[in-house]
């Protein structure tokens, strides 16, 4: 099987107006993996703001090149037009071999269909490549002018479909794309022009008279399909494609047929949702999609084969982002979950949809919540397969598990245990002062308000902590617990920063167990009984394995951050024998993440729990 | 047609200008822009020859030759950094920062809208008929206030950063828009005030005409009075105060405390702080018998006040191996080491378990102390007690051959090795148990408390006691506690002026029960303390431990503890938080009882009856005579004097009352021209209204009364004649005089047994060696003649007493009550801990059964308070104070002085100081909530800050808004890349409840959860409140267009009247971006306006959102020339043309 493509450039001596490669990394798609073109996988990042669709290849981490022979000579983009404002993107490959691409356009509003490659009679791929029709000159003024067109020059990767003027206002010429906007770049008689972003190239000739204008259309098979509102998010479902959609009365979902673009039907839901963000899901045996609530605290579920709405979901706020994560937990149990991010809590809880029953991944508490991470959640992506833990069981093993990465708009990936709902900590996980990890961690002694008092926390001579954490990370923030002897109950209040104040209150020598089960700890008494105001002060970090940036130079240190992350998109692929072939094949689990406010896109490996590409 | 006028295609021309060098961009861009809006370093600008600027019609151009910085702006636009909306019209007020100095200074440029052809590509400034009003360069912002009357920040920049320019707020009269000017007589000078360093942004307040002003560099908000005349600046503060709340006794047990001192102490650079004074009454812990099944002492804590936590789970003192520990008793040695003794259930001996040092819950097992006597007395041991003087241990315990016990003493000189004294306590017939024994400070006496039990029933009898001086004899008082249900077992401690005991209610298994006394003789059973479970016996004692520390704790803002136990009587001298503070308590009568007239302080004179005279003494110390009864055990003193000196006198004190049947005579001090004297009044209706007589009834005498006789108290003997105990004094040391009458109204001087005077000061050395005063006599039927007093020894005032047991024959004279040493001694000396800590005065007894109440004065600094105290022996006081409780409430508020002209941005959180603030550079005004917010560039904070007093106290609440006109909290914005940059302008969006900023670190539209917000009465940090964060354009990395330098993201924000539609301006990406908040989860991007002009920056929209009106900071570039410029944005949602520039409009 052939992997790549030649690339046939025009001859194009332009230089200005070269796209870069990203512009507001959006969202990011991942072509299906076993399609029949590419061995390994390669992803698609759509930029808001330029309207271009970067392929990428995500095994090696560059720009996905078509060349076996220049892998520098990157496959052409697919571009928009510049005066697009992409949202979602996603990719069709259809039976016969060919991939569509799928965006929504959140300016016009609409959804682009374009093609991308087929497969000619012999199976090999071909870029669909960009086309010019005829000039028309409109002669406004019927005076006979004898103005010419001529040299026109489109290009793959930069031209798009759309329709072009060049207009004449007697004094200069103007150039407009219905797509890409006015150009600043102005057409002279006589001299070669080039859009300011390559996307047409003409050389103008003869004379006009003001209002005097060419029309010329250019096609890449892009198909522009308008819609009333702005469609959020798109999901290929099968050999369909699903858009969300929502205005002001109400919200639905319409399906296209990914081949022709033909709408097949709409699933309206009720007056005031917000349909958001989808995922699809086997749930039992049924594939259903799920989808966000945008404006209203639950998730619709929809039922693929019949197009109808099931039971809501309900959720504790408007529905960020959804994943669906399902496989087997540490003990070899089945699970199928689905991951919900609530917007404003900027946390991530969990439900059964085979059970139609929350989980709750800390008991400990009342109320059934998920994972409080701190900021915003830009996205959820659930991994392709199971992902190594750092944190080893009491028998040493690190367990693998599903997992559901969590990008957050404060710059971090976390992820998620799949079958609990827990965050994944790092090697140490959460902890407080310790001795034995570091001689410069100072134990916490009491702070002795007024009549003197000597009693202590208790340390645990084997892990040299002060505390014990909750098993399930990110129910221990990172945060100072405060706690305050108060004589009126005998008794200490304990409060978190972040955890606020507790209801519970320690007791002298009774093993204090915080309300959500983040923090337990031993205050000790001593022979001068505690007073008033007695304090301890204890900074725990919440252990949590965070995922920030690339450490280019492996110094421990993150040298490009993950500023802004987008909604991540999760693949995996395989590596071959290392070791000198005495290692087995390894499977890794990535990401592939839109780093919007910096133009880039990273890679993250869940697995290592690092970024360690990142595409500009 | 002119080439800028002619219709042409949408595109500007601004996109045929090529890129400027960089040398002419330094020159587009010198030094002025770069300070003016951004803050950047100084660069050094190129000076070019060239021929004469033009920068358009629209300026204003000198004759002959000249240079850039000598046009007039005219209604040119240069930099323009702000646009207001004047009307519905589509009226707009641009302020010209006119930061690249081509001018010769700014402006506020009229634009309207009405004048504008959207159908042209771009059109002049002159062309549109646009008007102005010069001010001078460097204006920041602008805010609207009634009549058309814009105020205009000026000097932000340049000059204010270092502090050396003026800085202003000039006001710009709009009324007519077509003929704008400076405002005339709204200020002192004119038209402009005078602001803090850098005034950047203002905001306007309408419904309180407040305008307030950010002063960048100052770091501050200064407030504006808009409707004074002239224009004012409002202080935020005022002058420094100390104010306290009334003590509230809440559950009405009665207690009273109140401020003898309470002052301000400097603390200028403090914010308001409201601090709570809350009772400790300390902390009792107990031991108590585990089940057999597992045995050993499981620790409980009591409050003191009848709440008790038991710690769960298994003992606190392992038994294990030591079978029961019976009869435990705590022990903390002087080395603070605790012991604990108990009898080992198989030896029957005395045994101890020692405690770690620092951890009680660690004890081992120590050699045994005591051993049964196979052979003697002391077959079974029980109840064990220890009590540690200095090199000697004194151990006490029950004895016996455990049908009759008694109670037995061993000694040891190392605490290890005892020597058996014997039987100290015994009763005939009747077993004694369990002894306890506590040294009473207030009798100066050792006290011990046992089980008696007669044995008739089988059921202990109660509670008695003993005393003694020295630990080696001991007195049995007939005093037994013999409360329902039964009482054995006793266990006592002192906590908050009371002896609390457990004591054990016979039972299977026995209930612990509780009961408190004023005395250690007198209990009050306050109930069941907790139980015992498990138990096989009927009987078991505890061991207790009290801290015997009872303070006010005194806490303040964000829950801090002030780290100062405040003990009653003790001044805390606080200047970091700006108070002096000391408190009495316990007190009985309060200087707050009779408002002003008792101000300077009360003292309890005498009783008649239910009712009793008091002094009161003014703020200014002029006396006067009160009355008051008690009312249950409350002290209730009428507001208004009974009796007020005539002008005569100087004031009237020291009433001594007698009934004389058909009257009521009074007899008082009242002083004159230096002299005191005894003077009479008489009331014929129960002591409502008097009549005083202003001639002395017991004028100065001999030398040592010739400066004055002031009443002590009265007796009237058998045969009716009155005996008038006074103090007489030569003006030094006092001494106590008697004189009789047999009218009432005529004395004759009594002499004493020494002199002329009864009660002569004591011996040198003496506590009372410097004068005595205020006697209260009584004569009891035996004829003797009980005498309470105050005597001083120089220092300090205390209460004695003496009695005369020949009843004044001359024979023996007064004996005054010594201690075991023979030497004389006080009965009550002033203490730390309740009230009265200079001096304790002027006793008033009044008989009760078996004994005397006992009322006294306490003075704090010349302040008088009067309380109660019990007497069983008139020589043994214990004080009855009624000291506060857990339940009452009390506090006082410390408001700094506040010099400050503005509201300072530089706080201190949570005992933090934040980072320094710098470049804050927007406000944003919230009327729902009644905050101001304060973005800052250069800071990942932003500050909260109170504008709306929501102060309910006189809405019965109990809220005082401290924080008012002063930061309320500061928003921590946690991202990626925070610690360094933070949001630059900001909006309220009220239909999420969020604040929404830009930051161009990253790059995006951050949303603030204002839910999170608090209005209390302190300071916060408030984290973990971004819930939404949106993408914009490239924020200082990139530059698009030409490279101006200048590092700046998004620009401005403005929110249409929609409220869901959100614009932004992109600095260095030259475009407008808008969200529909109502769209997506948060927000989607729907329109961007790209390639609009070099640096858009303020923006405005007409009140109908239809139309807005975008400021091009830089504007077009053309070779070193750089030309603001204003651009038509179509803002309507609905519109085909939504987010597309209508128009750009020009200097030329």
């Amino acid at each position: 099987m052939i992997s790549l493509l030649l690339l046939s450039l025009f001859g194009c001596t332009k230089t200005e107006g070269i796209l870069l490669h990203f512009d507001g990394p959006i969202a990011a798609a991942i072509v299906p993996q076993g399609s029949t073109v590419f061995d390994e996988p390669v992803g698609l990042i759509a930029n808001q703001r330029s309207g271009v669709i970067v392929p990428v290849d995500l095994k090696a981490g560059r720009l996905l090149s078509l060349s076996k022979t220049a892998s520098f000579l990157r496959a052409p983009a697919l571009p928009t037009g510049q005066d697009r404002l992409l949202g979602d993107v996603e990719v069709y490959v259809d039976p016969e071999g060919g991939a569509t691409v799928w965006a929504t356009d959140t300016g016009a509003p609409s959804v682009l269909r374009i093609p991308w490659y087929s497969l000619d009679d012999s199976g090999e791929p071909v870029l669909d490549t960009a086309a010019a029709g005829d000039a028309m000159f409109v002669d406004v003024d019927g005076t006979g002018d004898d103005a010419v067109l001529a040299d026109v020059v489109v290009r793959d990767g930069f031209t798009t479909t759309e329709d072009w003027s060049v207009s004449y206002d007697g004094a200069r010429w103007w150039a407009e794309g219905s797509a890409s906007g006015p150009q600043t770049s102005e057409p002279f008689a006589g001299a070669p022009w080039v859009s300011d972003h390559g996307e047409l190239g003409f050389t103008l000739s003869g004379s006009a008279t003001a209002g005097d204008r060419f029309e010329i259309h250019t096609d890449t098979g892009l198909v522009e399909i308008p819609s009333e509102d702005v469609v959020i998010d798109l999901l290929v479902v099968g050999d369909e494609v699903w858009g969300s959609y929502s205005d002001a009365t109400g919200s639905g979902i319409n399906v296209w047929d990914a081949a022709t673009g033909e709408l097949r039907r709409t699933v309206q839901f009720s007056p005031g949702t917000g349909a958001g963000r989808m995922v699809l899901a086997d749930v039992d045996g049924v594939d259903t999609v799920f989808v966000a609530d945008s404006r209203l605290a639950q998730v619709h579920r929809v039922d693929v084969a019949t197009g109808t709405e099931g039971d809501l979901i309900p959720a504790a706020g408007a529905v960020v982002d959804l994943a669906y994560s399902a496989g087997y937990d540490v003990n070899g149990a089945p699970f199928t979950h689905l991951f919900i991010a609530p917007l404003a809590l900027n946390r991530v809880d969990v439900y059964d949809p085979v059970l139609n029953l929350p989980v709750d991944p800390n008991p400990l508490t009342p109320e059934t919540d998920g994972v409080f991470l701190g900021s915003p959640v830009s996205g959820l992506a659930a991994s392709i397969g199971s992902v190594w833990q750092q944190k080893t069981t009491t028998w040493g093993a690190r367990p693998r598990v599903p997992a559901v990465a969590v990008s957050t708009s404060d710059g971090y990936v976390f992820q998620l245990d799949g079958s609990t709902g827990c965050a994944v900590t790092d090697l140490r996980g959460p902890h407080g002062p310790n001795q034995l990890w570091s001689t410069s961690d100072a134990y916490v002694s009491l702070n002795d308000i007024g009549p003197t008092s000597d009693s202590a926390l208790w340390i645990d001579s084997y892990s040299g902590e002060q505390a014990t954490f909750s098993n399930c990370g990110g129910v221990a923030q990172t945060e100072t617990w405060t706690i305050t002897y108060e004589a009126a109950s005998t008794s200490w209040t304990v409060e978190g920063n972040h955890s606020g104040f507790q209801e519970r209150h320690a007791l002298d020598d009774v093993r204090y167990l915080s309300d959500d089960g983040a923090i337990s700890f031993l205050i000790v008494s001593g022979a001068l009984p505690p007073t008033d105001g007695d304090q301890f002060l204890l900074s725990v970090d919440s252990g949590l394995l965070t995922i920030k940036g690339v450490d280019s130079n492996v110094d421990g240190t993150i040298d490009d951050a993950l500023v802004f992350p987008g909604r991540p998109a999760a693949f995996d692929y395989t590596v071959g024998p290392t070791g000198g072939g005495w290692d087995e094949t390894d499977r890794r689990e990535m990401l592939l993440l839109p780093l919007t406010d910096v133009d880039k896109a990273a890679r993250i490996e869940l697995d290592g729990g690092k970024a360690e590409v990142e595409w500009q | 047609m002119a080439a800028g006028e002619s219709a042409g295609p949408r595109a500007p021309d601004y996109r045929l200008v090529p890129a400027a060098s960089p040398a002419s961009v330094l020159r587009a861009l010198p030094l002025p822009v770069l300070l003016a809006l951004f803050g950047l370093p100084t660069l050094v600008g190129c000076v070019e020859s060239r021929p004469l600027p033009d920068v358009g019609d629209c300026a204003v151009y000198p004759s002959g030759s000249y240079e850039y910085g000598q046009i007039g702006i005219g209604t040119c636009l240069a930099a323009p950094a702000d646009i207001v909306p004047l009307d519905t019209d589509g009226q707009f007020a641009v302020v010209n920062a006119n930061a690249w100095s081509d001018f010769t200074g700014g402006s506020v440029t009229v634009v309207d809208l009405g004048n504008v052809d959207t159908s042209l590509g771009r059109q002049t400034m002159t062309g549109i008929g646009a008007t102005a009003v010069d001010l001078p360069s460097f204006s920041g912002a602008g805010a609207l206030l009634e009549d058309g009357v814009l105020a205009v920040t000026n000097r932000l920049s340049e000059g204010a950063r270092t502090r050396e320019a003026e800085d202003d707020v000039y006001f710009v009269d709009l009324s007519d828009p077509a003929a704008p000017a400076l405002a005339e007589g709204l200020t002192e000078s004119g038209s402009s005030i005078g602001v803090g360093y850098d005034p950047n942004a203002i905001v306007y307040d309408p419904a309180t005409h407040i305008g307030y002003v950010l002063d960048r560099t100052a770091h501050q908000i200064t407030m504006l009075d808009m409707a004074a005349r002239p224009v004012a600046i409002i202080p935020p503060g005022g002058d420094a105060s100390v104010d306290g709340y009334p003590f509230d006794d809440v559950d009405g047990s009665g207690s009273r405390a109140s401020f003898a001192a309470l002052e301000n102490a400097d603390g200028t650079s403090l914010s308001p702080t409201a601090w709570e004074l809350r009772w400790e009454p300390g902390t009792i812990r107990a031991w108590r018998p585990s089940t057999s099944r597992s045995p050993g002492l499981s620790r409980i804590t009591g409050n003191g006040e009848g709440a008790w936590t038991a710690t769960p789970g298994d003992p606190d003192v392992p038994g294990n191996g030591l079978g029961d520990l019976n009869d435990p008793f705590f022990f903390l040695d002087l080395d603070n080491v605790p012991h604990l003794l108990y009898i080992d259930d198989d030896s029957g001996g005395i045994d101890v378990l020692d405690g770690d040092s620092s951890m009680i819950t660690s004890w081992t097992t120590a050699d045994p102390l005591l051993a049964t006597e196979a052979n003697g007395s002391e077959l079974v041991l029980g109840g064990p007690t220890l009590y540690q003087q200095s090199g000697l241990w004194s151990l006490f315990y029950d004895a016996g051959d455990g049908q009759t016990q008694f109670i037995a003493a061993a000694t040891s000189t190392d605490g290890a090795d005892y020597t058996r004294e014997g039987a100290v306590v015994s009763l005939d017939g009747a077993s004694l148990t369990d002894p306890f024994v506590l040294y009473d400070a207030s009798s100066e006496r050792y006290r011990m408390w046992f089980t008696v039990d007669d044995g008739a029933d089988g059921v202990p009898d109660g509670i008695g006691e003993a005393w003694s001086d020295d630990l080696v004899s001991w007195t049995m008082s007939d005093s037994r506690f013999e409360p329902a249900g039964g009482a054995q077992s006793p266990a006592v401690t002192w906590l908050a002026g009371q002896f609390h005991m457990l004591y054990t209610v016979p039972g299977l298994p026995p209930i612990v029960a509780e009961a408190t006394s004023v005395d250690g003789t007198t209990w009050t059973p306050k109930g069941k303390a907790f139980e015992t479970t498990g138990l096989d016996r009927a009987n078991t004692r505890v061991a207790v431990q009290g801290t015997d520390e009872s303070t006010f704790s005194i806490l303040g803002a964000n829950d801090q503890v002030f780290d100062v136990a405040l003990t009653p009587g003790d001044e805390i001298q606080n200047p970091v938080d700006g108070f002096t503070l000391r408190v009495a308590a316990g007190q009985r009568l309060d200087p707050d009882d009779a408002g002003d007239y008792s101000a300077g302080g009360v003292q309890l004179d005498c009783w008649v009856g239910s009712e009793a005279y008091v002094t009161l003494t003014d703020a200014d110390g002029v006396q006067s005579i009160g009355r008051g009864s008690l009312v249950g055990d409350t002290f209730s003193l009428e507001t208004e004097p009974v009796l007020q000196a005539p002008s005569t006198l100087e004031g009237l004190s020291h009433a001594v009352v007698v009934d004389e049947g058909s009257q009521l005579r009074m007899y008082v001090a009242g002083t004159s021209n230096g002299l005191t004297s005894v003077y009479s009044a008489t009331s014929v209706d129960d002591g409502t209204v008097w009549t005083l007589d202003e001639t002395p009834v017991l004028a100065p005498g001999a030398d040592w009364e010739s400066v004055g006789t002031i009443p002590g108290s009265a007796v009237v003997l058998d045969d009716g004649t009155l005996q008038l105990w006074y103090t007489g004094t030569d003006g030094g040391n006092p001494k106590i005089g008697l004189a009789e009458s047999t009218d009432g109204i005529t004395f004759t001087r009594v002499s004493g047994a020494d002199d002329a005077w009864m009660l002569n000061a004591g011996g040198p050395g003496d506590w009372d060696d410097s004068g005595v005063q205020d006697p209260m006599a009584q004569v009891d039927s035996d004829g003797v003649v009980h005498l309470w007093f105050a005597g001083s020894d120089g220092n300090q005032w205390s209460l004695g007493y003496a009695e005369d047991a020949d009843g004044l024959d001359g024979s023996g004279g007064f004996q005054l009550s010594t201690n075991i040493d023979e030497e004389t001694r006080a009965i009550m000396s002033p203490t730390d801990g309740s009230f009265g800590v200079s001096d304790l005065v002027r006793p008033v007894t009044v008989p009760t059964n078996g004994g005397w109440t006992l009322w006294y004065t306490g003075l704090d600094v010349g302040v008088g308070r009067s309380g109660r105290a019990i007497l069983h022996e008139p020589d043994r006081a214990w004080r009855d104070a009624a000291m506060p409780t857990r339940a009452d409430t009390w506090g006082f508020v410390v408001q700094p002085e506040d010099t400050a002209q503005a509201i300072d941005l530089d706080v201190t959180v949570e005992g933090t100081s934040l980072a320094p603030v710098r470049g804050c550079s927007a406000l944003a005004r919230d009327d729902v909530r009644g905050f101001l917010y304060v973005t800052c560039k250069l800071l990942p904070e932003i500050f909260v800050v109170d504008i709306r007093d929501d102060t309910d106290t006189d809405q019965g609440g109990t809220f005082v808004d401290l924080n008012y006109l002063d930061v309320e909290s500061v928003i921590v914005v946690e991202t990626s890349t925070g610690g360094s940059a933070g949001p630059r302008a900001a909006v309220v969006d009220n239909e999420h409840g969020w604040l929404w900023t830009v930051s161009d670190t990253p790059s995006s539209l951050i949303a603030f959860d204002l839910s999170m917000l608090v209005d209390d009465e302190d300071i916060e940090l408030v984290h973990d409140s971004i819930v939404s964060m949106l993408p914009l354009p490239i924020g200082n990395t990139r530059d698009e267009g030409v490279n101006t330098q200048a590092d700046v993201g998004p620009g401005q924000l403005a929110m249409h009247p929609d409220g869901h539609h959100l614009f932004v301006t992109n600095f260095n990406d030259n475009s407008v971006s808008c969200y529909d908040l109502s769209v997506g989860t948060a927000g989607t991007l729907v329109g961007e306006a790209t390639e609009v002009g070099e640096n858009p920056y303020a923006i405005a929209l007409t009140p109908d959102g239809t139309r807005g009106l975008v400021g091009n900071y830089s504007g077009e570039v053309e070779g070193t020339a750089t030309h603001s410029t204003l651009f038509v944005l179509d803002t309507d949602p609905e519109s085909p043309t939504f987010m597309q520039p209508l128009t750009w409009l020009v200097n030329k």
